[in-house]
């Protein structure tokens, strides 16, 4: 499919007569121009593109570019705001010094800790939620949109909100425990509980996304291996073990990058909920990026943090990132 | 007999289910609009108070305060102009991918990704220091410029989507009757494509307004949004959950509304249309 290209197009043959070039007066070859500038302007001319893409372009990678560069020039200076006068390049030593700092390691791992702790359950829960959905409820359009508060409420309000249902002493959660005859607690501020507490917020919040994913896949399954498996009499359980799960996986797999993703530069709850307390035992790659450059001033080591995690993303990006949103785009 | 009793029996299991996870996806909502609506004695009642005399008052001296409605004034203008500048820069764009012949679509389209999946913080430490340089710091632009790095690329993925799924035939019909490419963009595309468009504009739009780490760092006095003011409630007001209840209602209001309303391509636009 040749897209672009006009089958019959009148214009052209104004351009085509190479032949007789010579005999044309000036004024033609001035028409000529005007004419090329407009089939440019009206999009005729197969460069056209240049006109509607560049704008958008140039303006993006400005302002990504910029950022960037800067952030790795950044990174390789000692660059603290509180002793400007001293910045010089120190090459490699904020990365050096990174992987011997005890509290990015700690850091690294609360990150790796949440995401997958958050993931699972949200996969597994979401699937859950997915496969009832994908069924008959009742009032299913209502529960649709009763599902999807919890992800477009802004965030900073979900944290916020959260922050007071942990509250030890009027909090709902002790409430609800005392209820069920269980004793109290105070999970921010316990070391812990406070990842359990967390998780449970992103959970909240995140696993409708996943389910609606989810969902959407399961709704555009082909029938055809079901009725062969109703055939075979495979049981319910076989049948979404061998059936419904492999033809998932690109669905899946989608969810999975998308969470990891946000999950990965996740910041705003902890600098509502916690601060990174109690300690450092909630303090993530980006939180811990975040006081480096705002409480001890030290851009080079906060921006060298931040190129690390933007390595991290690229390799993840372009590797499972384009197998997966590339793909299926072109499909 | 047998398999229709069992039927009917994870026919109950799973409305349960799925009106348990509803009413916990609902809860926190309601709680914030009760406590929005109680006194301050009622709002800490231990047990909490089901039934109570719903006051104002928590909403009133939220409205009145200047700095929460100035912030959310920043919020509409920084929301609004971000949209319409990623929608004036990122539907042509879109357009030329879709439908030109051009170099590295699919590098183009990945580039484009990865400036959505860069973590936010990455972006925001050169831009205070470039910001702080250039005097920039606690402008409308500096924040539309970085919210714009964020939702360019998504505006140019969803209508890229939107765009080819109009047929080219329609285009080239109008152009064979003398339209010219521009003109049959216009007439033919835009009408097709206007729902989808507008729903990507609100998706932007629920984004920015959002936001709230960027804000943080980029904003200042005069341009703080009202995410950012909210958490400053919790410090400032001491425990006076009815009005941060109440700020956070109105804070939430409007995406949930636009979101309710653009509830079919809420995961197709959260994907970057990978999800259909």
């Amino acid at each position: 499919m040749k897209r672009g290209s006009f089958p019959c197009n009148v214009r052209e043959s104004c351009l085509g007569q190479n032949g007789q070039k010579s005999e044309e007066s000036m004024e033609n070859i001035k028409m000529n121009r005007k004419q090329k500038i407009v089939r440019f302007l009206t999009l005729e001319s197969p460069n056209s593109w240049k006109l509607l893409f560049y704008p958008g372009r140039i303006v993006l990678l400005l302002i990504t570019m910029v950022p960037t560069v800067f952030a790795l020039v950044f990174s390789l200076q000692d660059y603290n705001l509180a002793k400007v006068a001293s910045r010089k390049f120190v090459f490699l030593k904020n990365y050096i010094d990174i992987f011997q700092d005890d509290r990015f390691w700690n850091s690294l791992k609360v990150t790796v800790g949440f995401t997958a702790g958050s993931l699972v359950v949200e996969l597994i829960l979401g699937m859950l939620i997915a496969i009832c959905l994908s069924k008959k409820i009742k009032g299913k359009g209502l529960a649709q949109i009763g599902i999807l508060l919890p992800m477009i409420i802004t965030p900073v309000v979900v944290a916020l909100y959260w922050k007071m249902f942990y509250d030890p002493q009027f909090g709902n959660l002790n409430y609800f425990l005392s209820l069920a005859g269980l004793g109290t607690i105070d999970p921010l501020s316990s070391r812990s509980w406070v990842l359990v507490g967390m998780i449970v917020v992103d959970i909240w919040e995140w696993t409708p996304y996943v389910a609606l994913i989810l969902l959407s896949g399961l709704q555009a399954l082909p029938q055809e291996p079901y009725e062969a498996a109703l055939v075979d009499g495979a049981t319910k359980w076989q049948t979404y073990r061998y059936i419904t799960l492999p033809l998932l996986k690109p669905i899946i797999s989608i969810a999975v990058v998308f969470r990891f993703m946000d999950l990965f530069k996740w910041m705003d709850t902890v600098y509502v909920m916690t601060s990174g307390g109690p300690g450092i035992a909630t303090e993530t790659l980006s939180y811990y990026a975040y006081i480096n450059n705002f409480k001890f001033l030290n851009v080079g080591y906060a921006s060298a943090i931040c190129i690390i995690m933007l390595l991290i993303v690229l390799v993840i990006c372009n590797t499972v990132g384009k197998k997966i949103l590339i793909n299926r785009q072109e499909e | 007999m047998g398999m229709y009793k069992k039927e009917k029996v994870w026919s109950i299991f799973r409305n349960v289910f799925v009106w348990c996870c509803v009413i916990i996806c609902v809860y926190p909502v309601y709680w914030l609009v009760t406590t929005a609506l109680k006194t301050r004695v009622d709002a800490f009642a231990v047990p909490p108070k089901w039934i109570f005399t719903p006051t104002l008052e928590n909403i009133k001296a939220v409205l009145l305060q200047g700095t929460f409605m100035k912030s959310y004034r920043n919020s509409i203008i920084i929301s609004v102009s971000t949209t319409l500048l990623a929608m004036i820069l990122g539907i042509p764009m879109a357009y030329a991918l879709a439908r030109f012949k051009m170099q590295n679509k699919k590098g183009t389209m990945m580039w484009l990704l990865s400036t959505k999946m860069a973590p936010p913080i990455l972006i925001a430490i050169p831009y205070y220091v470039i910001f702080k340089f250039l005097g920039m710091q606690d402008t409308y632009l500096g924040l539309i410029i970085v919210y714009l790095m964020f939702n360019l690329a998504f505006t140019v993925w969803m209508s890229r989507g939107f765009i080819e799924g109009v047929p080219i035939e329609l285009e080239d019909a109008a152009r064979i009757d003398g339209a010219t490419r521009l003109r049959a963009f216009w007439a033919v595309d835009i009408p097709l494509i206007k729902g989808g468009v507008a729903a990507t504009g609100i998706l932007c739009f629920i984004t920015v307004w959002n936001e709230f780490l960027l804000s943080l760092i980029l904003s200042g006095y005069h341009t703080k949004t009202a995410p950012v003011t909210i958490t400053s409630f919790i410090s400032f007001e001491g425990i006076r959950w009815g009005e941060i209840a109440a700020a956070g209602i109105l804070v939430a209001m409007p995406v949930i509304i636009l979101g309710i309303l653009v509830r079919k391509h809420l995961i197709s636009g959260l994907t970057m249309g990978a999800v259909k």
